[in-house]
Formats: C-alpha cells, structure tokens, sequence
C-alpha cells in the first residue's frame, strides 16, 4: 500500500525563462503534519498551486491519493487555503462558506456552525467579508479548508495576519487536525511554528527539493555537543585538530561542537589527553532555523 | 454532471442576487424601457393625432424591448465581465477551482447565470411596461377605445428573440474577460468593438466593394435584424441602403448569432481551462 497522500515526481514549472519549481520530487506521508519551507521565490505556493490545478506544471508529474480519483474528484478529498484566503467581500462568513460547501455538495447546516465555532468566528459569522481583520479572513480560510471534513489539508501561511494568541490557537488547531489519520501539509515561513507542529518537513531553494525527512532526523544529523572546559582556549586549539569535528566555537559561555553526540567520549579523552578537563557536557540538537540556515547557505534572503 | 451543473447555477445565483451590480443595472434597463411608454403618451396627450400605438398594450412591449435591447447589450456585457472578471479581481477564482467543482462545469454555470439574468430583466422590463401601459391608457382620454397594432405572440417573441442576441455579447464579454483576467478590460475591449461596429460596418460598406457581403456576418447586423424595431431598425436601414443591398434574413441572423455565440463560448472555455489562475489582482 502506496503510504504517500501526495507524491511528485520531478514536478517542473517555468515561466519563461525562470524555472519556479526545478524537477521536484517529494513525498508526503499520509497521517502526518508535513512541512514545506522555503526562501521566497522557493516555488512552494507555485508547487501547491500545481497540486491543486491553478497551475500547469511545465513538465513531470503527480500523484494524489492512490491516483485513481479524477483531479476535480481528489480535490473533493483535499481542503486547502493558498496565501491570503480570498472570499466574496459581499457575502458574509456564513454565506460564503455555505457557498463552497454548496459546491463540493458535502457537509449542512451544522457544519457550519461548527466550523465558525471552532475558528471563533461564531459571533461574527453574518458579518460581511470584507469587514473582517486579516485574522479573521485566515480564520474564515481555515473554516473553508475543513468544509467536507477533508482527508488532506493544505494549509499556506495559516497564521499570517494573526496575533500571537491567536497563532498559538491555531497552531493548537493544526497539531489536532493532524491526529487521527488526517495529513496536513502546512507550508510556513515561521520555521518554530514547523518546527512545532510538523512531523516532517521538505526544504526548497530555487525550485529544488534540497532536504526531506522527518523534523527529528534532521536535526539529529550532525548534532552538536555543548561543553565547558578547565582551559576553553586551550581546548579549542585541541579539537581544532580533530578531523571528525568540523567546527568549534563559543557560544552563551560554552564550546559548541558540531560533532555526533555519541563521539561525546572520544572527545572527552581528547581534551584529557592534552591536560584540559570537561567540567560540563552535554548534546545540543539543532534548531530548524539552524538546520534551514546551514542548507540553505543562509544567503537565501528572507524566508517565506 | 447536469445535476452537478444545476446546483453551480444555483450557487452562481445566489451569489449573482446579493450583488448591488445586477439590480442596478436592471433598474436602469426598466427605466430607459419606460420611456418608449411615457414619452408617446406624452406627446399624445398634446398631439392625439400621432395615434396610441407606442404605449397601448401589447405593441408597447414588443416596441420597448426591440428598442431598447441596444441598451440591455450594454448592460449585459457589462454583468458578464463583472461576474467573470471579479472572480479574478478578488482572487476568489482560485478559492474556487481548489474545491474542486471543475473549471468548464464553473464556467458554464456563469454563462448560463449570465443568460437567465438577461431574460429575467427583459421580462422584468416587459411587466413594468405593461404596467405603465395600463396606467397611462387609463389617464388617455377614451382610454378604454385606445386599441394597438400588436400581438401578444409577437411582444413574447420580441422578448425571446432580444434575450437570444444578448447571448453572443455575454459571451464575447466573458472570453475577452477570460483573456485578460480583468473585468474592466473585458468590458472597455468589447464595448469599443461594440461601439466601433457600429461606426466602421456603415462606413466600409461605402467605401470597399463587396464589404456589404461581411456586413452581412457581422454581429451587430444579425443582432439588430433579429429584433430589429424602431431605433435598432436604423442601422440596418443604413448599412443596407447604403449598400444598395438587402438586410439578412431571420434565418441566417438566427445561424450567425448560433455560430457567433457557439465560438465566442468556446474560446472563453478553452481559455479558462487552459490558463494558470493567480492570487487577486484588482478588477
């Protein structure tokens, strides 16, 4: 059994001469919280515009669920808010979201109420769209992508426009769509808020798929280990010379490693052998931001 | 799929009404038409030799939608690209497609919104017509004797004939809509080839030999033929006098505006399928 929800396999799309997306191939995991992140100009809105037919793809190919569904028939499966959610200014909440449940022709009455409740935007629902903060117009976005209780969710920038009460609300949200078999593919330029939320993520540059994997893999490898020494200046000329740590330096008041927790020993013996004593020690995982930057090269700009 | 069809039509409708757009321009369509009521009664009331004709039920429905049908292309097109282009404007289009109801079954739903609404004005029109007729043969002296030339059956059929025409035009508007992803160029590109056909058929008639035969295929002489009455009549009378050639037949004004509309259709559906759909954009 195929245990991917989306796969693509090496997905291009290119606007003239600027290649948007480059030969992507990536795989999203069914029942899990996965992550899309990027710079701008990445190609991840352009990857979802592709997967939810708003875009052509130049060349190469998807697949959604096991690929037996027609695409306007998979999409029925999916819910999905790209960039800001755009609804008819005209129409309240209420009338709106009945509007796209109408379409799809799955869900009623309580459906709704339950959805605006859920987004807190029960009290504000016969309001018009257009009188809604940038928060709220998210809110009603996400009320949108639950409609018809979808499989897959694909969630672009959820909490953009949002307070932080509100995003942590949100980001509460997501994790709990994210349990009971439910995928939720969510791409953020916020790397705490995936690294957070997510299970596993997929990082783009330029159109290229340059990491996968889950969030915890990741930032195992090439882990780093935190100390304090006897002579800090002494024990960096020491490890300096070890040719399986690629890097040291100072940071908060310890020696930083980059180094696999589990050479902690060898490393300690190293430092003992030149006369310098650990008087503290222990591993330090990465942070995604750290991870991203290191990827990346950090010289990608600002994310988004 | 028909029933799939069948419910975006009525979604499309839901949204179409709670719109200040259509009821504006449907007030404006019933007030120009009350003039073809009140303006013959009024100058009857000075001058009862010009006869009742204009404003005695049923001839002032058929005279009223035969002359003011130019108008209600006006005003269709304008609906047409506004509710195409706004779906771009908003950048709702992309909420839309992403739910999955098809991007042809979406637009077809709108063209056929888009028809319904034409028809549902001109009959619209007819009974605020028929209203004014009734009112104004009852303040005309000896109002009860006013008799008119009309039949019912030819007021209907001005009717169905004037929300027929409208089609090829709504169309025309959604495809160059569909084109540009912008309702106000979809709109300022069809009235200006609207308005210019106007200009430039009478005028190449004149001047280039044989033109008259292309007139003869062109949309607005088929338009006006089919409904031609009072003003719409003036046109034809002056590309075919000019001409020095006869005014196209019923039939073949039926055909042209079927093959006009049937293309127009097409090329607004291949388009929308085939383009990329982006985030808003303004109208």
């Amino acid at each position: 059994m195929n245990d991917s929800v989306i796969r693509t396999q090496g997905l291009t799309k290119k606007y003239g001469p600027i290649v948007a997306v480059d030969g992507l191939s990536m795989d999203v995991p069914r029942g899990r919280i996965f992550g899309l992140l990027g710079p701008n100009g990445s190609g991840k809105t352009t990857t979802l515009s592709i997967l939810l037919g708003l875009t052509g793809q130049s060349s190469g190919d998807f697949t959604l669920f096991d690929g037996t569904d027609s695409h306007p028939n998979a999409l029925h499966r999916i819910g999905a808010i790209v960039e800001t959610p755009a609804f008819y200014p005209y129409l309240s909440g209420r009338n709106n979201l009945a509007y796209f449940q109408a379409i799809t022709g799955k869900g009623d009455r309580q459906e709704l109420d339950r959805l605006l409740d859920t987004v807190g935007l029960g009290t504000r629902a016969n309001d018009k769209f257009h009188t809604y903060s940038l928060g709220m117009k998210q809110r009603l976005g996400l009320a949108y992508a639950l409609l018809g209780d979808p499989e897959v969710l694909i969630l672009d920038e959820p909490t953009n426009g949002m307070d932080p009460a509100g995003m942590a609300e949100i980001r509460d949200l997501i994790r709990r769509l994210g349990t009971g078999g439910r995928t939720v593919l969510l791409s953020s330029h916020l790397l705490h808020e995936v690294e957070a939320v997510c299970d596993s993520v997929a990082i783009l540059a330029k159109g290229k798929l340059i990491a996968q994997g889950d969030v915890s893999e990741l930032l195992g490898t090439g882990a780093q280990i935190q100390f304090r020494t006897t002579d800090d200046a002494r024990a960096r000329e020491v490890l300096a010379a070890v040719d399986w740590i690629n890097e040291i330096k100072e940071e908060e008041g310890y020696l930083v490693a980059n180094a696999p927790s589990e050479r902690s020993g060898e490393l300690t013996a190293a430092l003992s052998g030149a006369g310098v004593y650990v008087t503290e020690m222990r591993p330090r995982a990465k942070t995604l931001e750290q991870y991203f930057l290191e990827v990346t090269g950090g010289s990608d700009g600002e994310l988004a | 799929m028909i029933l799939h069809l069948l419910s975006l039509m009525r979604w499309e409708w839901f949204k179409l009404r709670r719109r200040w757009l259509p009821w504006i321009l449907l007030t404006i369509f019933v007030l120009l038409t009350q003039l073809i009521v009140w303006v013959p009664f009024l100058v009857y009331r000075t001058d009862p030799d010009v006869g009742s004709d204009a404003f005695v039920l049923p001839n002032s429905v058929t005279l009223g939608i035969s002359s003011m049908f130019g108008i209600g292309i006006v005003l269709m097109v304008t609906l047409a690209s506004s509710m195409t282009g706004t779906e771009y404007g908003w950048g709702t289009l992309r909420t839309v497609i992403a739910r999955g109801p098809g991007r042809w079954p979406f637009l077809v739903a709108k063209f056929g919104v888009a028809a319904l609404a034409g028809l549902a004005a001109l009959v619209i029109a007819a009974i605020f017509i028929g209203i004014s007729s009734i009112v104004t043969s009852g303040l005309a002296e000896n109002g009860s004797e006013l008799t008119s030339s009309g039949e019912w059956s030819e007021a209907i059929l001005t009717i169905l004939k004037a929300a027929y025409v409208l089609v090829p035009y709504a169309l025309l508007a959604a495809a160059l809509t569909v084109l540009t992803s912008s309702a106000t160029i979809g709109l300022a590109i069809t009235m200006g080839y609207h308005i210019a056909e106007q200009i430039v058929v009478p005028i190449l008639t004149v001047f280039v030999d044989g033109f008259d035969t292309i007139a003869g295929f062109t949309l607005g002489i088929n338009a006006n033929t089919l409904v031609s009455q009072g003003g719409a009549q003036e046109f034809i009378f002056l590309v075919t006098t000019l001409a020095g050639g006869d005014l196209p037949g019923t039939t073949q004004a039926f055909l042209v505006l079927l093959g006009y509309s049937l293309l127009f259709g097409a090329a607004a559906l291949w388009l929308f399928q085939k383009r990329d759909i982006t985030g808003a954009k303004g109208t």
